[in-house]
């Protein structure tokens, strides 16, 4: 299976994979980097204030193939 | 006697007496030991048991799959561990059970249960303290599933399998193994496969423990404890040592 890395970044916090993950293509990657993002929201959301999140899917040659962010603001 | 039996009986000691009539009874169940290799089914959801399964060694689990191929694993078992017991009673499993590493089950039939239950009626009550703690564990694991953050929920998974490994002499020092790959253990935690890989990086980094997919090292037991918010209450051990001090000195 190939192996992809996922970097997320929270507010100014980079959070770079130094492991990877194999995964059986891109759509379970991609489907993966979605729900992790939601998983962490769901976390961080209710400890207040702004969050800034996104996840980078890389392939094993560290290329891009996906991004997803996600702002949270409450006023 | 068979090794099966005797995990049995040490895992039986940590949580009630367990008098000489009552091992006479077990040593002479009849016991059949397969080998399952890693990823397959003992006992399929849906299937009629007719005999309990004794894990002799490896790790069994208990799972539901959704229509949709989803999956939450319930329970791990090891040594010494009949997780489906109550298929003595309810003999139509309504789970599967089956092995998450390569594992050595004893089959023991349910009318030889039965009949070591007359032999030896203080087994009864025993084995119900048995299965009333397997309940009470998925009370604990239903908490963190519900309402802890994966973090927490990590840690306490490795605290509970800790004070379990230690207690039934299959830890060594503050490492014990655990073949489990991130998909499994994404299973179990009810995270996608990256929050999984994710929070187990994190954990690393604090310097809590380690974990290669093969074997846990508990780096930090107090640390760990804290952040699982673990108390070993649940699992009702007879030695009240048991959560009170260093796991790792029993």
């Amino acid at each position: 299976m190939p192996l992809f890395y996922f970097d997320f970044t929270q507010n100014d916090v980079v959070n770079d994979d130094t492991t990877g993950q194999e995964l059986a293509d891109l759509a379970t990657a991609k489907r993966e980097a979605v729900k992790a993002l939601a998983e962490i929201a769901a976390e961080e959301i209710p400890r207040d204030g702004k969050l800034f999140l996104s996840v980078t899917v890389c392939d094993h040659r560290r290329d891009i193939c996906f991004t997803a962010k996600l702002t949270f603001e409450p006023s | 006697m068979n090794s099966a039996i005797r995990a049995l009986i040490i895992r039986l000691e940590t949580i009630g007496e367990v008098t000489e009539i009552d091992k006479v009874a077990l040593a002479a169940l009849p016991v059949q030991e397969r080998f399952y290799t890693r990823g397959s089914e003992i006992i399929p959801d849906g299937e009629i048991s007719t005999s309990c399964c004794l894990i002799l060694e490896g790790y069994a689990y208990r799972s539901k799959t959704l229509p949709d191929g989803n999956r939450q694993i319930f329970s791990l078992h090891t040594s010494g561990d009949i997780p489906d017991l109550h298929s003595l009673y309810l003999p139509k499993m309504d789970h599967t059970l089956g092995a998450i590493s390569d594992c050595i089950v004893a089959r023991i039939p349910h009318d030889a249960v039965k009949d070591a239950l007359m032999r030896a009626p203080s087994l009864i009550g025993l084995l119900w303290r048995d299965t009333l703690i397997d309940a009470a564990a998925f009370r604990a694991w239903m908490l963190m599933l519900g309402q802890a953050d994966a973090a927490s929920r990590m840690a306490h998974l490795f605290c509970e399998l800790y004070i379990r490994q230690s207690m039934a002499g299959l830890a060594d020092g503050n490492s014990f193994a655990l073949p489990l790959t991130q998909t499994d253990l994404s299973d179990i935690l009810g995270t996608s496969v990256v929050h999984t890989n994710r929070t187990l990086q994190d954990l690393r980094r604090r310097g809590l423990l380690d974990f290669d997919q093969q074997v846990v090292t508990i780096l930090a037991w107090e640390e760990l404890r804290a952040l699982a918010q673990f108390d070993p209450s649940y699992l009702h051990y007879l030695d009240r040592r048991v959560g009170r001090v260093d796991p790792a000195k029993l």
